[in-house]
Parts: C-alpha cells; sequence; structure tokens
C-alpha cells in the first residue's frame, strides 16, 4: 500500500515515504549489516588502501606517506616473489587436493559401514580440528622431531626407511599433512551431511536399476554432492590461502630461505614478525592485497567450472 | 511370472516387521498389500526387491529360489513412493539408466527402449526435462517407465499414489491398472488405502502387525470379511459394530442389545453359540424407517450429505449407528427414527478373537 501511495506523491515527499516504507526491514538487517561492514568489508579497504602508503614501524601512524604503487613494484622486483608464488600454488593444489579426497574418501567410507562404527570412524577424523592448533602442531613437530626421537621415524623403520629429521628433510610432507588432516575432517562434516541428505529411496532404485557399489557412487552420489563439493572447495581455497598458522608453528617458512614459505606467511613475516624488527604494515598489506585478488579469481574460475547458475536455476515446473 | 512368499519373516532387533507370511501370486496377478502404517507391507515388498534381507523365509519367482539374490539380478522393476527420479538426470537419462547398465544393450537399442516405454506412459514429450520440471503425475509416470525399460518380470509399486492429488489419484489408478493388464506383468503394490487397493487389484492382502489377516478377492473382502479387523479396514464409511447378547429363539438365535433385537437367519454352526458376539453390519445395509419400524430406533444425530447419499448418524442407545441414507432423505437432527436392518448382510464375531463367527 505504502509503496503505491508513495508514486502518487510529489517528488520532494517521496524520499520521506521510502523511507517509511524500508526503515522496518533497514532496522531489522542494521546489526548484520554493521557486522559485515566492520568485520569484513573494512579490513578487505584498510588494506587495499594501507598497501599505498609507506605506513611501519620506523614511520608510525603519523609520519607515513602515499606512495603510490611503490609497496607492489617493490613486491614484484623481489628475487623471491616467484618462488613464494609457486610455493603458494603448490601447498593450496596439493593439500586442497588432500582436504577434499580424503574429506570425501572419508565420508563415503563411514556411511557405507555399520552405522555406529562409521560414527566413531568420523570423530577420529575431527580430533585435529577440535584440538587446539598450537597442541596440534606441537604434536607434529613432535612426531616429526630429529632421530632417534619422532614417532614418524618409528612409522617408518618397519618399511626399511632411514629415520630422519623430516621438518629438515621433508619440510613440504609435513606441512602437508598437517594441513591436509585438519581440512580434511572440514570436507568428510559437510559432505558427510550431504549425501545423508540424498533420500535413501535414490540408492535403492540405483540398486534395483543394477547399479553397483562403485557406479552408485560415480552415478548417483557425486553428482548430487557437487554444491557441496563445490563449497567445500571454494572455502578451503580461500582458506587455504590466508592460512599460515600450522606452516609458521612448524617449519616457519624455512628450511633455508623460504623453503616452505607461502605468501600468507611472507605477508605475516613482513608486517608482523619482521626479522629486521622494522615492521613493514603496508608492504605487507600490499601482498595480503594479492592474496585477496587471487583467492577471488580462483574461486570464481571454480564456479564457472561447476557452471554455477545452472545450479541455483528456477526449476520449470508445469502442472498438468 | 508366478511369486510364492513362504514363511517370510523379518526382524529388526527385536521387533518384528513381518511375521511368517505365507502368500502365493499368480502369474499376471495384481496384488494389493494392504494395512495400516506398521504393518509390514512395504517390508514385505522391499524384501521381495532384494532391498531387505529376510531374517527367514523364502521367496521363489517362477520355479527358481531368489531370496539370496542381489536386486538387479531378480528381474524386477520397482516404483518408489517418492518415484526416486535422479534429480540430476533427464527424463530419458533416467529412463534408460537401467539399460546403460547393462553392457549388453547397444546405444540404438536402448534409445528405441527409452522411446517405447516413454510413450507407453505418455511421457515421450518430456524426454529432455528434469525431475525438477515435471509435475507429480509426470514424475509417477517416469518412475512407470524406468521400472518396465528393462521388461521385468515383476513389477512392485510402493505407494504409488499417495504422493498425487485426489483427482490425479484417480486417474493414474485407472492409469497403472490398465496398464499392468495391457503390459501382462505381475505386479505387486503396497498401499494404506483401502480404495486403492480394491479398484485397483485382483486380490488383496491385508496385513496387521506383520502379520497376515486375509487373501482374497476385493469382493469377498468385502462381503465376508474373516475377522473383526478385516471387516473395520475395508469400506468406507467404516462397518458399525455393537456387542449383543445372543440366545436361542424358536430353533434360531437372536441377539439382543439396549435398543436392538435381531433375529439371526443362519446362527452360528456348531454345536454351542457362544453367549456374546459382535456384530457387524455395514451402513448401507441399514435403512432408516419410520419410528416404531424396523429392528432398532434412536434419533438423528448427524446427517452429512455427500452428493450421491447421504451418511446418517443415529443415535441408539448408548451407540451410534452410521447409516447411508438415499440424497432424497431429509431429516432434522433429534429427531426419531427407526432402523431397519438387512438380515443377510449381519456379520459376528467372537468378541474375544475378532474371529468371524457367521
Amino acid at each position: 500500500m505504502a509503496r503505491t501511495e508513495a508514486i502518487a506523491l510529489p517528488r520532494e515527499r517521496q524520499g520521506a515515504a521510502w523511507w517509511r516504507t524500508n526503515a522496518t526491514a533497514l532496522l531489522f538487517m542494521g546489526p548484520a549489516m554493521v557486522l559485515v561492514l566492520v568485520f569484513f568489508l573494512a579490513p578487505v579497504v584498510i588494506t587495499f588502501v594501507m598497501s599505498f602508503t609507506d605506513l611501519a614501524t620506523s614511520t608510525g601512524l603519523s609520519n607515513w606517506q602515499w606512495i603510490g604503487s611503490a609497496n607492489y613494484e617493490r613486491m614484484f622486483r623481489s628475487q623471491f616473489w616467484f618462488t613464494i608464488l609457486g610455493n603458494t600454488l603448490v601447498y593450496v593444489a596439493i593439500v586442497l587436493a588432500f582436504n577434499v579426497v580424503v574429506g570425501l574418501g572419508v565420508a563415503l567410507l563411514s556411511l557405507h559401514v555399520e552405522p555406529k562404527a562409521g560414527g566413531v570412524f568420523r570423530a577420529l577424523w575431527l580430533l585435529p580440528r577440535i584440538s587446539p592448533s598450537v597442541v596440534y602442531a606441537l604434536m607434529w613437530t613432535w612426531a616429526a622431531a630429529s632421530p632417534p626421537f619422532g614417532m614418524l621415524n618409528y612409522i617408518v623403520a618397519p618399511f626399511g626407511l632411514e629415520p630422519r629429521f623430516w621438518l629438515q628433510s621433508d619440510p613440504w610432507l609435513i606441512v602437508i599433512l598437517i594441513n591436509g588432516f585438519v581440512g580434511a575432517s572440514f570436507g568428510m562434516l559437510i559432505l558427510t551431511s550431504a549425501i545423508k541428505a540424498i533420500p535413501e529411496d535414490l540408492f535403492r532404485a540405483a540398486r534395483v536399476d543394477g547399479a553397483n557399489a562403485l557406479q552408485i557412487v560415480r552415478r548417483i552420489t557425486l553428482p548430487l554432492v557437487k554444491w557441496p563439493i563445490l563449497f567445500v572447495l571454494v572455502y578451503q581455497t580461500m582458506s587455504l590461502f590466508a592460512s599460515y598458522e600450522y606452516i609458521l608453528l612448524t617449519t616457519n617458512g624455512g628450511p633455508g630461505l623460504y623453503g616452505t614459505e607461502t605468501w600468507s606467511v611472507w605477508a605475516f613475516h613482513t608486517a608482523l614478525a619482521n626479522y629486521y624488527g622494522n615492521l613493514d604494515f603496508a608492504y605487507g598489506a600490499a601482498m595480503s592485497a594479492i592474496l585477496v585478488l587471487l583467492g577471488l579469481g580462483i574461486s570464481i574460475v571454480l564456479l564457472r567450472v561447476f557452471r554455477f547458475g545452472q545450479l541455483v536455476a528456477e526449476p520449470r515446473v508445469e502442472v498438468d | 511370472m508366478r511369486v510364492a512368499l513362504r514363511g517370510l519373516t523379518k526382524k529388526f532387533g527385536e521387533v518384528v516387521g513381518v511375521h511368517e507370511l505365507d502368500l502365493e501370486i499368480r502369474s499376471g496377478e495384481f496384488v494389493a498389500l494392504l494395512g495400516p502404517s506398521g504393518c509390514g507391507k512395504t517390508t514385505t515388498l522391499l524384501m521381495v526387491a532384494g532391498i531387505y534381507r529376510p531374517t527367514s523365509g523364502q521367496i521363489f519367482f517362477g520355479d527358481r529360489r531368489i531370496d539370496h539374490l542381489l536386486p538387479k539380478e531378480r528381474g524386477i522393476g520397482m516404483v518408489f513412493q517418492s518415484y526416486a527420479l535422479y534429480p540430476h538426470m533427464t527424463v530419458a537419462e533416467n529412463i534408460g539408466f537401467p539399460l546403460e547398465l547393462r553392457r549388453s544393450v547397444s546405444n540404438e537399442e536402448r534409445e528405441r527402449r527409452v522411446r517405447e516405454a516413454a510413450a507407453l506412459v505418455q511421457v515421450d514429450a518430456l524426454l529432455d526435462r528434469r525431475p525438477a520440471q515435471l509435475s507429480g503425475g509426470q514424475q509417477q509416470r517416469v518412475a512407470l517407465a524406468r521400472a518396465l525399460v528393462k521388461r521385468p518380470d515383476i513389477l512392485l509399486l510402493d505407494e504409488p499414489l499417495s504422493n498425487l492429488d485426489a483427482r490425479l489419484r484417480h486417474e493414474m489408478r485407472g492409469e497403472i491398472k490398465r496398464l499392468q493388464k495391457e503390459v501382462g506383468i505381475t505386479a505387486i503394490f503396497v498401499t494404506h488405502d483401502q480404495l486403492e487397493a480394491l479398484t485397483m487389484a485382483d486380490r488383496v492382502a491385508l496385513m496387521r502387525d506383520g502379520v497376515l489377516q486375509a487373501y482374497a478377492t476385493p469382493t469377498e473382502l468385502y462381503a465376508r470379511p474373516v475377522n473383526q479387523f478385516v471387516a473395520e479396514f475395508i469400506g468406507t464409511p467404516p462397518m458399525n459394530f455393537f456387542a449383543a447378547d445372543l440366545a436361542p429363539r424358536n430353533g434360531s438365535l437372536v441377539a439382543r442389545t439396549e435398543g436392538i433385537e435381531l433375529a439371526l437367519p443362519a446362527g452360528p454352526r456348531g454345536a454351542k453359540a457362544p453367549p456374546t458376539a459382535t456384530v457387524g453390519i455395514r451402513p448401507e445395509h441399514l435403512a432408516i424407517v419410520a419410528p416404531g419400524q424396523g429392528e432398532a430406533s434412536g434419533e438423528v444425530y448427524v446427517v452429512e450429505p455427500m452428493g450421491r447419499e447421504q451418511i446418517v448418524d443415529v443415535q441408539v442407545g448408548e451407540r451410534r449407528l452410521r447409516v447411508i441414507a438415499p440424497p432424497g432423505f431429509v431429516a432434522k437432527i433429534g429427531e426419531r427414527v427407526g432402523l431397519r436392518f438387512a438380515p443377510e448382510q449381519l456379520h459376528l464375531f467372537d468378541p474375544a478373537s475378532g474371529a468371524r463367527l457367521a
């Protein structure tokens, strides 16, 4: 009603009418909008703005200046950016694959065994996620400790592998496993509930139609959890690009110069844990800005690949 | 193909789903498994389909024992209550799926048979649609086509009509019955709706609490229910029941209770009649007559016009009897009326066991 009246009103009163119509909606959405603005949008904007200054410990909050794209030029003139980008892409790709494949595998396996056993199995896979990050990382550092210690050394001994200091000799393996096992539980949770949500009748119908277990997984289950898989993929891509805590707590970017340094660890080291003591906030912000763009770009590609538009398309229903 | 169930039993832990079920289905017969929810009818169907493994007992298709076989080895087609169409496949892909899983069927043959099956249930214009783009009735037809495309020996239908609206249900009822006879396939369908069972099936197996109560043609089931449960379950509006004392009079029996006195034309056979019985009579076998006439008298409690007929509840003493009256019948609530019982249509049941006495 209010809307139709507004059309008939003189122009200067239309603003007031608009407010009357939408005030309630705005009031209800207000708190959520404030949260999104303050905690999601503002940090991104601040990061981008900051990346065009020289803000650092040395300038303090008062003496900084606009320096244009100097931070970006410096970044891409650095002899390490390419190595670090490579590290990042390899890290994200392998851990992502581990997360999704293992998560899906655990979800499928745990749903194909006796329900109670499956539940226990899934609970075990959740342990890395529910233990505090630092504790989990410390356990890995100890498990991968130098000989004669380290649980890993004991595990591989029967296979004839020489005991070694894993964090030094195979840093990527440790970095991928520590992140992979945590991340797999996320995929497992999402995909387990997604598979459980598929009506039982579809599996029964497929069995009557003549499909075996493998054919059911490939032809029925996987296509029907395509959307949750896409969600896990995109979400994990984003969080992996931004993740740094386990690398920081185990290899700290090493061994050597930037051995396992990823882009986010680089940004962290530059902005917040600089070796030289001059915390280069603005330069770190520029690195983070690149990370945001990278994550965004790859997510868009993933959405395209999965044809997101088709997934959420309106069904055409015709009543006969 | 002939189907035989022998002592079929399914237990879920301690709970008995189906108990010692014996059932013979003739080749080409259309049989309904009927009963209230939880009676074991769907469990039975899923055992025939091979989705549930029987706890004990045997299933034969023809002379072949099949209860150890996988669903795909049994030569069955099945329509699920939810239709269970694969939402990510088109109609053609859905119908073709069972054939696609068979190496022996070539692509050309598959396409031809998909078109044939689709034409049989009149969905050939919808082949490139997805299930979400179909109405309930169309989904039902696609599910039928998918069940029939591999030319199964036996067609199983689980509550095939329960997800359709009333008008469509009526239409599909006839459609499925015609299709079953046309294809000549042995078919078993599960329903909780006695009207569906009576109208569609050649024979109805009525179950309760996992136990078979009756297995007969719709006519027999209706006209001569073997126990009180069957009498109660079959027929709308349901049969009227009341407890009565039986007493001999002039070599025959009289059933007597407050306000009603009925001479029984043929008393319970055997030497001695029990002292009491549950008397049952269907609403259409009662007629409203002038007060003082008939075997009982009471007053009109409520009148429900149904168009073709009216349902009149008559209060007789403590109990209420339901009567079907012609559309022209006019009565006010509270009006005194008499009731005439059609003498040949009385059913007597044992008050304790519910078994039929006469």
